[in-house]
């Protein structure tokens, strides 16, 4: 694959692998030094990927891997990650400008406080919009897995949603 | 599209059985500018949000420069590496190759030794058997000497032993004595 054919076929999934990156590890730099670490890592085993029928399926678990090796290095230096984007939450969440509605913003919130498999799931599902099958083979997790997580996370935040829209919570 | 499809839209959607056109028609329905009736007004920011949140793009121009820069700087996969690697990957079938050869060489040589001693004892070693019975006789008659001279040998041992018995019996009476 020459850099051409690369910067118009795989260079346009850095903003899904972007927005997945930063539901996982919460903090725009080193989503940003995944995404980028994951499309070199593409590059580098360009010739390999006629073997992968999906290759923004490929691509995502390839940052998957790679976001989640920073996450355990995060929890192993004892950072409260939370606390740590809720600091930066001003620049990082796009719901926070003065135009963004208050709820959009508890949404992101709600999202972002789910296991980190349910939001996982929700992210590629409702926002980037894979497959059953493709979000399977991403996560490693077998369909039903993926269904229950996916149900379990879009209960919680319809529930968090009515008791916002019920109570002003 | 009519509020019973978006009830039984959204419903299939909790349940997580709808489809991915039927999550994108939702979707699309909460981003249109039509009236939401009352019963649907808290529900229409979720999938609000998910149709912004799809559409943030903060990876700037910067960024993609910086990566093709990068990209550029990684090592080639040349056709000399591959070849070498290849090489490689041929040299040491080469090798195990040559290993089971010389293996399956020394084995068989093994066998033929084992072999050759069976195909003597076939052979005769004398023409007559007037020759090979004066031959063994001389054969036996040299190991009986050599045994006799060997029962010699033993003889004078057991003197010894037999001494060496009596010296301790005379030491175990006098040590009785001087008890007593």
């Amino acid at each position: 694959m020459s850099l051409e054919a690369f910067k118009t076929r795989v260079l346009p999934v850095k903003d899904k692998l972007f927005r997945y990156t930063l539901r996982i590890l919460k903090n725009e730099d080193e989503a940003k030094d995944v995404v980028q670490e994951t499309l070199i890592k593409v590059w580098n085993k360009r010739d390999e990927m006629h073997a992968y029928e999906n290759m923004e399926a490929w691509c995502i678990r390839v940052a998957r891997n790679l976001a989640l090796d920073k996450l355990k290095s995060k929890h192993n230096k004892s950072v409260d990650i939370d606390n740590a984007y809720n600091l930066q939450s001003s620049t990082q969440s796009p719901y926070s400008s003065a135009e963004q509605s208050d709820t959009m913003s508890s949404i992101h919130h709600f999202i972002n406080k789910l296991p980190n498999l349910q939001k996982q799931v929700i992210q590629l599902r409702d926002i980037d919009g894979f497959s059953y099958q493709e979000i399977s083979d991403i996560l490693k997790q077998n369909l039903n897995s993926v269904k229950v997580n996916l149900f379990r996370a879009r209960k919680q935040v319809r529930e968090q949603l009515i008791q916002v829209n019920a109570y002003g919570l | 599209m009519d509020s019973k499809r978006i009830d039984l839209l959204l419903e299939r959607y909790w349940n997580c059985v709808s489809t991915q056109e039927e999550e994108a028609e939702i979707k699309a329905y909460f981003n249109s500018k039509v009236e939401i009736p009352a019963h649907l007004k808290s529900t229409a920011p979720l999938f609000q949000y998910f149709t912004k949140e799809g559409e943030v793009k903060m990876l700037d121009k910067a960024f993609d420069h910086d990566l093709i820069e990068k990209l550029k700087q990684q090592p080639k996969k040349g056709k000399e590496r591959t070849l070498g690697q290849s090489f490689q990957n041929y040299m040491k079938v080469a090798a195990v190759i040559a290993l089971v050869i010389a293996t399956s060489f020394v084995f068989r040589m093994e066998i033929w030794q084992d072999d050759k001693p069976e195909l003597f004892l076939v052979e005769d070693t004398f023409k007559t058997p007037e020759e090979a019975y004066a031959e063994t006789k001389r054969a036996l008659m040299l190991i009986a000497s050599k045994m006799n001279h060997g029962k010699r040998e033993v003889k004078k041992i057991s003197i010894l032993s037999k001494a060496e018995s009596k010296i301790k019996g005379n030491r175990d009476k006098n040590s009785t004595a001087t008890l007593n």
